[in-house]
């Protein structure tokens, strides 16, 4: 293999970093590659596919705003718009920071479908701060649909930790169809490392009605699928504990005393040891 | 930086990579960090844990596990015939003194195995140090006999063996893989809740032996200790830890709600306590 795909290959390993930790994963990567030059051209577009994937949250300049950094909002090559302050920035995916705002350009669609957008946007941020302690929402126009993003992240390293929600929705008024995905992953790595990865899609169709009324039943919809997959990931936690876990090791043997090792040992070998020593 | 020093600031990377990556393709991380690392291989393969495989001895029908510490070049050595697959003209094999005892150990891990897996398959190899000797003990058990779910747990036991006259000091590494999948609410693949990865645990103690079958058994006790303790552990964090983090990060019930119902509970606590006062 060549030395330039071995690096490209290392570097698309950020790509399956657990939540919160993409630098602890890019400096194994580089401590691999051990060339920071050469690594520096594969990286860059991982880090920003990285970001994108993750919905990370930054602010937008000169603002108090909070954008979601998705792959619905991109502008062009570097930039991402706030259609809530009506910006476009750029970002710098290697320091994870916000800069140059400028007034947004917004596409003509974008404009017409601006009243539900910000509809959507109202009824799902009441949602959020309902059910996410952390959680950060991003409503965008993007190719014919209103897609939604929720984010919620939990990271405790020093407790050995890390944890992320993320689902994204999709609505398309004209059809009325919305379809959705949530993904949850959680990364355990006290003297080990443990990882749950969940996820699930969901669909459903919503009539033609008053704006505010339809994004108050997509709003409401979204609650109600994402409270049911909760609600399924609990079931297959009780499905892996009391089945799964039992029926791979007893914690106690059928005779319901430890193993006479005394007993096993001395009837497995007989004679044999002792005659090999002497 | 001198290549010893690149090694080994590669191994660490390597190896702190293996413990963020999911554990759900660590077949795949391992098989992408020979391909970045083709000359870390034999490092890699030594200290990577990997889920055991299973083979069977062409002559007796017994299965056995295989991992690096039976292999030789590509054949491995079966601890019930002490023979290589595919056959080698002189692999390595422990001296006959550690032969015997390894034999002695894989039925006392067979019969222990039977007790706490009922079913699954074990595995002991013993190899020769200068000192003294080290092993390893392998147990796999899989379940997969309903649609709803499905598991496999590996033991992997390291110990390493000091023999000092009438005693002998045991240092015991134990890593536990557990694989666990639940199908989803509408049971299909698209909505698998996949639970997975390792625990790693050391033990270390000082034993008599009175006579070389002390080992089996000294083992055996330290081993078994361990998986006990393991167990516990690996329920709690799994069901438990992983579990509580997904509720932390989304709330089922409604967070205002809950705010609300907490500072009237607040409120009413304090009417209460002015009435008595």
């Amino acid at each position: 293999m060549s030395s330039d795909s071995k690096i490209a290959k290392a570097a698309s390993l950020l790509l399956h970093s657990p939540p919160g930790e993409v630098d602890d994963v890019f400096n194994d990567i580089r401590g691999i590659v051990n060339d920071d030059e050469a690594l520096q051209e594969h990286i860059e577009p991982v880090l920003a596919e990285s970001n994108m994937q993750q919905f990370l949250a930054t602010t937008v300049p000169d603002t108090d705003s909070r954008v979601l950094i998705t792959p619905y909002n991109r502008v062009g090559d570097t930039q991402f718009s706030d259609p809530n302050t009506r910006t476009v920035f750029t970002f710098d995916h290697l320091h994870r920071t916000a800069r140059d705002a400028a007034p947004w350009d917004v596409p003509s669609d974008a404009q017409l479908h601006e009243p539900l957008r910000q509809a959507l946007y109202d009824e799902l941020l009441l949602y959020v701060r309902a059910h996410y302690a952390d959680g950060s929402l991003g409503v965008f126009w993007h190719e014919g649909a209103l897609v939604s993003c929720i984010v919620s992240n939990r990271f405790s390293p020093s407790n050995f930790w890390n944890g992320s929600w993320r689902s994204v929705w999709s609505f398309d008024p004209q059809s009325g169809q919305l379809n959705g995905s949530t993904k949850v992953r959680v990364h355990y790595f006290e003297d080990g490392n443990v990882q749950l990865d969940t996820q699930t899609d969901f669909a459903a169709d919503v009539e033609d009605m008053d704006e505010k009324v339809r994004a108050k039943k997509v709003a409401r919809l979204i609650r109600g699928f994402e409270a049911e997959f909760q609600q399924s990931i609990g079931d297959g936690y009780r499905q892996l504990a009391e089945k799964t876990f039992k029926g791979l090791r007893r914690s106690l043997p059928v005779t319901r005393s430890r193993m006479d090792w005394d007993k096993v040992a001395n009837y497995t070998i007989g004679g044999e040891l002792a005659n090999a020593d002497a | 930086m001198a290549d010893y020093e690149e090694n080994e600031q590669q191994m660490d990377c390597a190896l702190d990579l293996m413990r963020r990556l999911p554990p759900q393709s660590v077949e795949e991380n391992l098989v992408t960090l020979l391909e970045v690392l083709p000359e870390l291989t034999e490092d890699l393969l030594a200290a990577v844990d990997q889920p055991l495989k299973v083979r069977q001895d062409a002559s007796t029908g017994k299965e056995y596990l295989v991992c690096d510490y039976n292999r030789d070049g590509d054949s491995y050595r079966s601890p019930w015939t002490n023979t290589y697959d595919p056959p080698l003209a002189d692999g390595n094999v422990p001296s006959e003194r550690l032969r015997k005892l390894e034999a002695s150990a894989n039925d006392a891990f067979s019969t222990y195995k039977d007790l706490y897996y009922e079913g699954g398959v074990s595995s002991v190899y013993l190899w020769d140090m200068d000192e003294s000797f080290a092993g390893v003990v392998l147990i796999k058990k899989v379940n997969d006999g309903t649609v709803r779910s499905k598991g496999s747990w590996d033991s992997i036991h390291v110990v390493e063996v000091l023999e000092t006259g009438r005693q002998a000091r045991y240092k015991l590494t134990s890593t536990v893989m557990l694989y666990t999948v639940a199908s989803g609410a509408r049971g299909d693949r698209q909505s698998e809740i996949n639970l997975s990865g390792s625990l790693t645990r050391q033990d270390e103690r000082e034993l008599l032996v009175e006579d070389p079958n002390a080992h089996v058994a000294n083992i055996g006790r330290m081993v078994e200790d361990m998986e006990f303790k393991m167990r516990n552990s690996l329920q709690e964090v799994y069901f438990g830890k992983t579990h509580d983090i997904v509720n932390g990060l989304r709330s089922a019930a409604d967070l205002g709600e809950a705010k609300t119902r907490e500072l009237l509970q607040r409120d009413l606590f304090g009417q209460l306590k002015s009435r008595k006062d």
